[in-house]
Parts: C-alpha cells; sequence; structure tokens
C-alpha cells in the first residue's frame, strides 16, 4: 500500500464502517447457506445408499387394451386385442398424389388406385389411407419415404380359432363394439376398463368344438344336407361344451357375412323336432302314475282324430309296450299315452322344462318356440310326438339333460358356473323315472331306431326324431329334419350329444333311407369316438342286467338294419 | 489473506456447481434409461400378446388336424385302444423262464389275445379327403403283424405253435 491514504472525516467513516460490517454480516450469511447447501450435495452425492427404488417414479402397469379377451375354458384364447397401426393422410402434405396413390397401390393390396387419388387430391385434412395394417406393410409404407402420411395406433379384434364357435364368439366392428354372438351379449363386461386384465372364460372347449365341428360338415357333404347344428353339453351342470351351426362364418372377415351364414341354427332356429318328445310324453306319463313299463296300447291302425290322421313311420300293426312305443317310435302309442296324461299335465311338464319359452342362453340370438295358443287334443295328440310345437336345439338339449341326470333342471349355460356357486335346481321327475328313462334310451340304441349310434364301450343311449318340415299347405314328402340326441355313458351319464340335419339325403350306404337313426346317429357316434378320450370317458364293459327288466317287454322282432 | 479467501470462495463455487451439474446429469440419464426401458417393456409385453394369439391359432384344432393329416401316419382311437383299468393288464412273462426257452429267436412278443376287432363302424359315404381315407384304414397300428402269427386265419402259425409249446416246458402260462 504506497501513496497517501484519504482518510475518511469522523461521520462518514463511521458510515462506511458500518456498512462494512453489515456486508460482511450478509456475506457470512450467505457463505453458510452455501456451505450447507455444498455439504449438503455432496453428502446426497456420495453417501447415500438407495434402499428400495421409489414406485411411484416408474409406470409399468403392462399393456392397456381396451376390450377384454375371451377364453374358453381351458384357457385357450377365443378372441383378444392386438395392437395395429392405420395408415392416414394429410392430403394438404401430399406433395404429388399421383404418385403416392400409385405407390401405395403397389405395396398395400386391396386399395384402388383411383378412389386413393380422388381422396389424395381433394382439400379434406385427414383421410384414412387403410386400417389395420401387418408390421410388414407398415415397414413398406415407411419405406417408400412418402410425405404427408402417418401412423396412428388402433386396436384389433383378432380371432385366433378361426370359424370356430363362430356363431358363439360373435365379433366385433373396427371400432371394438360387438355385433353378434358372446361378442354383443357381454359387450360391457368386455369394455369395462376396470375388468378389461380378467379374460372371460366360455364354458365351451374348442378341442370338442371342433370335433363336432369337424363331424358334422363331413354330415352335411355327405348327405347334401342345407344346414346343421350341434351341440354337446354336460348333462349334471348344463355347461355346453360345443355350441355348433353350419354354415357359418370367419369373424376375422365378418364384414361380407350372409344373414343364412349369421343365423344361429343351434339357439336361435326353432324346429319341430320330432319324436324326441316322446321322451317327455313318457316321462310325464311315468311321472304321473298313468303308464308303467308293462302298459300296453294299440298300435294297429292309424289314429284318425278329426281330419288328421296319425300314422306310424315304422309300421308295427300290434300291440305295443311302453318300452316299444318309445323304441320303435310309434306315434300312434304316444299320442294314446297323451291322451291319457290330459293336456293339463302335458302343458304344466312341458313348461317345466322350459321348453313353452325362449331358452336362458347368455345369447342374444334365442328363438322364441312356436307353440299351439290353444292347446286342444289334436295339439296334445301331436305334440306327444314332436309336431305342432317348435323349440330350438338348446332347449331340447337342457330338457333332455333334466331327464337322465335324475331329474333336476339344468338350463343350458355358456359361462359356466366357478365351483361354490351352483344354482338352485327344481326336481322335475323323480330318479326312478329317470333311470327308467335312461334304459329306455340305451334300448332305443341297442334294439331300436338308432343302433347307428352305439359306439362300443361307451354305453350310448339317445332318441331319434326324424320330422317331416312344415311347408306351406302341409308336409313336404322329402324334406326332412333328422335329429339325434345321444347320452353316454347311460348308467351314470355325464354328456349329452345332439346332432340335427336339415333336409339331408340318402345315399347308397343308408340304403336311401335319410332319418334321424340314419344320417343324425352315425354322426353322433362319430363325435362320440373323437371326444370321448378329451371329455375324460372310460370306455367300458357293459352289465346286461341293467336293460332286461325293461328290454322283456320288447319284442325282438326288428329286422336289422 | 482475503485474496487467499476469495479464491477459495470462488474455488468452493466452481467445485460445487461443477458436483451438482455433474449429479443432475447423472439423475437425468438414469431417468432415461428407465424410460427406454419401460418402452421395451411395453412393446415386449405387446409382443407377448401377439405370440399367444399366434401360438392360439397354430396349436388350434384345425391347424393340428391338417397338419396331422398331411404329415403323420396317426389315425382316430378306437375304444379298445384305451387301456381304462389297468389292473385287468396281464402280467409279463418271467424273463427267468424267456431265457431258459432253447431258441434265440422266440422272444415273447405279446400275441393278441382276440381276433383283431373290425374299424368301428362308419356308415358315412367317405370322399376323397385324406383325413376319411385314413379312416378308412386298420385302427390296429400299433404292431406290424408278421405273417407267422395269422391268428385271423384260425390255425396257429409256426411261431405261436413253437412258442406254446415252449411255454409247455417250462410250465408258465
Amino acid at each position: 500500500m504506497t501513496g497517501p491514504r484519504m482518510r475518511l472525516q469522523g461521520r462518514r467513516a463511521a458510515a462506511m464502517e458500518r456498512a462494512r460490517q453489515r456486508l460482511t454480516v450478509i456475506a457470512v450469511l450467505f457463505g453458510g447457506v452455501f456451505v450447507l447447501m455444498a455439504a449438503r450435495t455432496v453428502e446426497l452425492g456420495l453417501f447415500q445408499s438407495i434402499s428400495e427404488p421409489r414406485r411411484d417414479l416408474v409406470q409399468t402397469d403392462g399393456v392397456r387394451v381396451s376390450r377384454a379377451d375371451i377364453v374358453d375354458r381351458n384357457g385357450v384364447v377365443l378372441a383378444t386385442n392386438l395392437q395395429t397401426q392405420s395408415l392416414y393422410a394429410d392430403p394438404a402434405r401430399v406433395l404429388d398424389p399421383l404418385d403416392a396413390a400409385r405407390k401405395l397401390t403397389k405395396v398395400l393390396p386391396g386399395l384402388s388406385e383411383a378412389a386413393l387419388l380422388e381422396k389424395l387430391g381433394g382439400d379434406r385434412r385427414f383421410v384414412w389411407v387403410k386400417r389395420k395394417l401387418s408390421p410388414r406393410q407398415v415397414w413398406e409404407v415407411n419405406a417408400l419415404g412418402l410425405p404427408g402420411l402417418a401412423f396412428q395406433q388402433e386396436e384389433e379384434r383378432v380371432y385366433p380359432q378361426g370359424r370356430l364357435a363362430a356363431h358363439v364368439i360373435g365379433f366385433a366392428d373396427p371400432d371394438g363394439r360387438g355385433l353378434a354372438g358372446v361378442e354383443h351379449s357381454f359387450d360391457l363386461r368386455l369394455s369395462d376398463v376396470s375388468r378389461v386384465d380378467t379374460p372371460l372364460r366360455l364354458s365351451l372347449d374348442v378341442r370338442v368344438q371342433h370335433a363336432l365341428s369337424d363331424e358334422l360338415d363331413r354330415a352335411i357333404r355327405t348327405y347334401k344336407a342345407k344346414a346343421g347344428a350341434g351341440l354337446i353339453m354336460d348333462v349334471q351342470s348344463g355347461e355346453l361344451l360345443a355350441l355348433s351351426s353350419l354354415p357359418d362364418f370367419d369373424p376375422n372377415h365378418a364384414g361380407a357375412v350372409t344373414a343364412d351364414a349369421l343365423f344361429n341354427r343351434a339357439s336361435q332356429g326353432v324346429y319341430e323336432l320330432g319324436s324326441a318328445f316322446k321322451t317327455f310324453t313318457i316321462a310325464m306319463a311315468l311321472e304321473a302314475g298313468v303308464v308303467d313299463l308293462t302298459s300296453r296300447y294299440d298300435a294297429r291302425e292309424p289314429l284318425r282324430v278329426a281330419r288328421f290322421t296319425i300314422r306310424d313311420d315304422h309300421p308295427q300293426k300290434r300291440m305295443l309296450s311302453v318300452p316299444e312305443i318309445y323304441v320303435h317310435s310309434s306315434n300312434i302309442g304316444a299320442a294314446q299315452i297323451a291322451q291319457d296324461v290330459g293336456s293339463d299335465v302335458q302343458r304344466e311338464f312341458l313348461r317345466q322344462l322350459g321348453l313353452l319359452r325362449p331358452a336362458n342362453l347368455e345369447l342374444s340370438e334365442v328363438g322364441q318356440p312356436l307353440v299351439p295358443d290353444r292347446w286342444r287334443d289334436i295339439a296334445t295328440m301331436t305334440i306327444a310326438y314332436g309336431h305342432g310345437i317348435a323349440v330350438s336345439p338348446v332347449q331340447l338339449a337342457s330338457a333332455l339333460a333334466t331327464m337322465v341326470n335324475g331329474g333336476y333342471l339344468v338350463p343350458a349355460t355358456l359361462i359356466g358356473h366357478s365351483a361354490g356357486d351352483v344354482p338352485k335346481r327344481p326336481r322335475i321327475i323323480s330318479n326312478e323315472t329317470s333311470e327308467k328313462i335312461r334304459k329306455l334310451m340305451r334300448l332305443v340304441v341297442k334294439k331300436g331306431t338308432a343302433s347307428k349310434a352305439d359306439v362300443p364301450g361307451y354305453l350310448v343311449g339317445g332318441k331319434t326324431g326324424t320330422a317331416e318340415k312344415a311347408r306351406a299347405g302341409g308336409y313336404a314328402e322329402k324334406a326332412l329334419l333328422s335329429s339325434f340326441a345321444g347320452v353316454f355313458p347311460i348308467d351314470k351319464p355325464r354328456f349329452l350329444v345332439f346332432v340335427l340335419l336339415d333336409e339331408p339325403q340318402g345315399t347308397r350306404q343308408t340304403a336311401n333311407f335319410a332319418g334321424g337313426g340314419w344320417t343324425a346317429a352315425p354322426t353322433v357316434a362319430n363325435v362320440i369316438l373323437r371326444t370321448a378320450p378329451i371329455l375324460g370317458v372310460e370306455p367300458k364293459q357293459e352289465k346286461e342286467d341293467l336293460y332286461r327288466q325293461a328290454a322283456y317287454h320288447i319284442e325282438d322282432t326288428r329286422r336289422h338294419p | 489473506m482475503r485474496q487467499l479467501l476469495i479464491v477459495g470462495i470462488a474455488m468452493l463455487v466452481l467445485l460445487s456447481a461443477a458436483g451438482l451439474y455433474g449429479l443432475k446429469h447423472k439423475v437425468q440419464t438414469k431417468r432415461e434409461a428407465v424410460l427406454a426401458l419401460e418402452e421395451k417393456i411395453l412393446a415386449d409385453a405387446e409382443a407377448l400378446r401377439v405370440l399367444q394369439a399366434e401360438w392360439a391359432y397354430l396349436s388350434s384344432p384345425a391347424v393340428i388336424q391338417d397338419r396331422t393329416v398331411r404329415y403323420l401316419r396317426l389315425r382316430p382311437l378306437a375304444p379298445d385302444q384305451i387301456i381304462g383299468d389297468l389292473g385287468g393288464l396281464p402280467y409279463r412273462l418271467d424273463p427267468f423262464v424267456v431265457s431258459a426257452l432253447p431258441n434265440d429267436d422266440i422272444r415273447p412278443v405279446p400275441s393278441p389275445r382276440a381276433k383283431p376287432s373290425a374299424p368301428v363302424r362308419d356308415a358315412l359315404a367317405l370322399s376323397s379327403n385324406t383325413v376319411e381315407e385314413i379312416r378308412k384304414g386298420d385302427r390296429l397300428a400299433v404292431l406290424p403283424v408278421s405273417k407267422a402269427v395269422s391268428a385271423d386265419k384260425g390255425t396257429k402259425g409256426e411261431f405261436a405253435a413253437r412258442m406254446e409249446r415252449a411255454l409247455e416246458r417250462v410250465g408258465g402260462r
């Protein structure tokens, strides 16, 4: 420090001194805080150990789809949502519409160049080019390097099983709304955001469904039928393991599906199913005590009631016992049994079985049964053998399952009940009546019209139905609705297989017969053969004495087919 | 002294600034890494769903049936090929008995006890579909039936006769 120092006067020197002190204080304060923060930073950076990552900082919920999956009873995926890219364009940004249209139609199949050119040349700001592209197509469009195009991520509903169970699953429109089947009837549940992660579990089994569809398709081709329907039901719980209606459609390409293919013949179609109703006639007669297995009826001549004549398809022209009426499918006998039981009892019995109102199935495609509004005597007699009333196959299956499972009502269901949630099941017929019906069903297959349904080892029982289709002004001669309902194994029934063929024609192998025992019964036999191992039914020996009691009342006058 | 203090404070400021920015940079890098991982997880989860859908398609019964018919010689199962009751199986032949047999080329081949049953009745007219062709064939494709064991002819083949004699000698059956 050289040179003269300025010595400040007294008062200003004091002010300066005060200012200097204040600055020092502030500086020390700032310095202190700064040192504190520096020390804290060092501490955080060097000495802090991270024990657990903070969960709220990381968001990995997984994929968020907008619609729940549909799976079968074993977890096989039936419908799922996958992410796809959809291509759109901003025509204002497209530099050369002609070039762009040409290149795009080369890369994306199914686009018309003229329509695309019009879209790209217009003055809208947003046009779809093509929705739901595959990853390869996305790559190729990107490789074109055209301006004005962009992708939007969309979800596509994919049905990996193709045509299988198409009527049950249904399909959804491109915006994810269900239009048919389970997709439609459970639309709210499937698009419920809080339940999107839980798949909807159906009672179907795809392996069994395929076996049924395959055999039904083969039968339709073999007998040149117009259409067919089939179902497999668990008789103890009412769960539908398979539901098939042909012709069917591919839900992946449901745009151009015809109304005929969409029609669910198993649940929505109502038909006069014919002789299967004799099961109910005899069951109600046995239950009411009006007949027993030894009662006999006169079937020597056709019955004449008012202006109608009731004939047998396989006329035996003799007195028939009740088992024989069932086994030989005698309309005359059945009509007389129903007369003895009475209209009121018959109507109440069928009502309890659920045959007079639509099936309580979880689909919206459920048909309303056709029932006579005035249940006159003639109606009672024709309904006894299945004409004059039209029900859907699902209703018939539920009612037949009730007959054989010990007598309690099992409504058909596609969802299946969880283990603890067993609904109340009213008892319709007694255990003894159910046992008698089972024996009669076994005899139909062993000695009666359904001998072609027998599969050795699986104790198949059932009832054929051959109904002439009603045409305008009476019944058509050759147009038949052939059906067979098979239950196996008949001593402890577990499953019911029902097959219906619409207008089958006889072949050389069937000696030109096209009835239920010739066309539907062998189809059911093939289905049972294929599905019994999957369903866990073991082949076993039959105990002959189980049927002796009923068989004694059947004269063995049948001619071997 | 004051200059030293100033220099010291300046150094402190610079060092702590450097440290702070370094830390911030590290945190930012980590955060970007986390985001990248999240995206990858999302992409993998979506890929999983696509693969599950593809698996459902490839293992669908229609596809498997088509491939079975084309590449395998398997035929539909018949009820008599299913053994439900394991207790009903016959016992094996005693190996000591077998090794005492005189002839080397007699080996215990389980011969069918009953005539091979006819294929389960298939009443449908069969078209030229491959599946139906296979159904037409016989169902007992388990063992190739040698010419010597001609059970369906009713007469005992030479092999079976030798076998019976050998067993009589040894006392088993």
